[in-house]
């Protein structure tokens, strides 16, 4: 996978994957290096870590694009690169105000839904939502014209086809036909108790205090007239993602279930008919011991455990060479480990393109640890 | 049901954590918010801990010998390069250990309560023996 070339040509990048395998670090990574190519380039993030988000200048959820400042590399100790860097946290809740400011057709009418109980739910609580806000953010970064490219860490779904299906699933929930029969007089209650949701709706009533069925009433009666906007804009959202100047990159690590996980997600890619670049396997224990002769010799080594210590000029300690032999043997059996889970990835899906990343003793969390990345990320440009 | 959950004689909010940043920013955001609303709080624990192998001075000393190898020509002689990669190894140990320290310091400070470690498992899956030895430390939850 020749990632930087991908970098230079594709206007947006999203980076998917499980929760937990560094998705952030990745993306600010990637973006990192677009910067370093002389391009404008956003990364739009989720929820990053906040050592990573502070060393980037991301201090507020101010939900808009925040340049990362030159002192920030001179601090880190990288150079200013030629490009620029932009980053910006989403918040879906005012993503989803800003949407219904834009699409309302008057004060009056944005108010009502911004104040209505209901809404406050889905756009906050709602699964899917910050799915579907991300894409939504995402489409008017690329839309503003300011970037080269837009890198998008996608939010960690437990699905990962969520991501895929959240604008359509958010407009089937609102759907106008859905709505309409809702909406007609005389049949609001019949439609609503026939199915078993409205106990819920009933129950949820009694326990909260709102009248949550006028509220979604209410909600619906605001609502019209705007759907059109939403589905036209989820529709260009769509468009954008399957487009060929986009990208999906699949994120991983060497476990078990990471790596279900990211092969499940890379069939329903290619089902989808979505483009995708290839596989980034984080935090990879590199094995030491993988050559037969290399092998034969630390056993050998290792019935003389004094001999290590020898070999490294410290002093005898019989116990501290148990020790050391052992403490070799158990990162030798977590690289094993983590070269199986490879192998599986390269059965599930052979032939696709794939970059590893070596677990680092410390996480990466400031602008030079992705440096540091980006020498595995992108082996072809050399040290930059 | 509400009742259930809030009473502390039955029930405890108890946090699961990693000894990494994003998860014990996560962990203090969880024990404030279950605060907030009046769960009844339990005990927080670390999973994934990783075990000083190398404790006090040896971790230094450690680390003074790869220092002072560092910059050098790789070792030609085999032998000598496989003790290279087993300190390397135990140099890195001492890092991980140092950085879930911190973690965990930084844990116990925003999040005020009892806490219990469970050890970093190298084992490529998780063996019968293994569970024991995670349920030990959690006898007194």
């Amino acid at each position: 996978v020749d990632l930087e070339n991908l970098v230079r040509t594709k206007k947006v990048i999203a980076c998917v994957g499980s929760g937990g395998v560094g998705k952030t670090t990745l993306s600010a990574a990637i973006a990192l290096k677009a910067a370093e190519l002389g391009l404008t380039v956003c990364v739009l993030t989720i929820d990053p870590a906040r050592r990573l988000a502070n060393a980037m200048g991301l201090d507020s959820l101010g939900n808009v694009a925040t340049r990362v400042a030159d002192d920030r590399f001179e601090a880190a100790g990288i150079p200013v690169p030629p490009g620029q860097l932009w980053a910006m946290m989403l918040d879906t809740k005012r993503t989803w105000d800003d949407l219904v400011m834009r699409f309302a057709a008057d004060e009056a009418q944005a108010r009502r839904i911004l104040d209505n109980h209901y809404y406050q739910q889905i756009s906050s609580a709602i699964a899917g939502s910050q799915e579907f806000m991300a894409m939504e953010k995402l489409y008017e970064l690329h839309e503003s014209g300011s970037y080269d490219l837009v890198v998008l860490d996608t939010p960690p779904t437990r699905h990962a086809l969520d991501f895929l299906d959240a604008p359509k699933k958010m407009m089937g929930f609102m759907d106008e036909a859905v709505l309409e029969v809702l909406m007609t007089p005389g049949r609001l209650g019949l439609s609503l108790f026939k199915n078993s949701g409205a106990w819920m709706l009933a129950a949820l009533q009694r326990i909260t205090g709102f009248d949550v069925l006028r509220d979604i009433s209410d909600f619906v009666g605001s609502f019209s007239g705007m759907h059109a906007g939403f589905r036209e804009r989820a529709a260009k959202v769509e468009i954008l993602l399957r487009a060929n100047r986009s990208t999906f990159v699949l994120v991983t690590s060497p476990n078990a279930q990471t790596v279900d996980e990211a092969t499940y997600f890379q069939r329903k890619l290619v089902e989808y008919g979505m483009p995708w670049a290839g596989f980034v396997v984080n935090r990879v224990h590199e094995r030491v011991l993988a050559d037969p002769g290399v092998k034969a010799l630390w056993e050998q080594m290792r019935e003389d455990p004094a001999g290590i210590l020898r070999r490294l000029d410290l002093p005898a300690d019989p116990d501290l060479a148990a020790r050391l032999a052992a403490n070799l043997d158990r990162v030798e059996a977590l690289a094993r480990r983590d070269a199986a889970q490879l192998d599986r990835l390269t059965r599930a899906a052979p032939g696709y393109p794939r970059r590893t990343i070596p677990a680092f003793d410390v996480d990466v969390h400031d602008l030079s640890g992705l440096t540091r990345i980006n020498r595995y990320l992108f082996p072809e440009a050399g040290t930059t | 049901m509400w009742r259930l959950v809030a009473d502390p004689a039955r029930t405890a909010f108890n946090i699961v954590t990693l000894p990494e940043e994003m998860s014990v920013n996560e962990a203090i955001d969880l024990h404030q918010a279950s605060a907030a609303i009046g769960l009844p709080h339990g005990k927080v624990i670390v999973n994934g801990v990783h075990p000083d192998f190398f404790p006090g001075a040896e971790a230094a000393l450690l680390r003074a010998r790869a220092r002072a190898s560092d910059g050098g020509a790789a070792p030609v002689d085999p032998s000598d390069r496989i003790a290279r990669a087993a300190l390397d190894a135990a140099v890195s140990s001492v890092a991980r250990r140092q950085a879930h320290v911190e973690t965990i310091a930084k844990l116990a400070a925003g999040l005020p309560l009892e806490r219990i470690e469970l050890p970093f498992l190298f084992s490529p899956a998780i063996a019968a023996g293994d569970l024991a030895a995670l349920a030990g430390p959690l006898d007194g939850l």
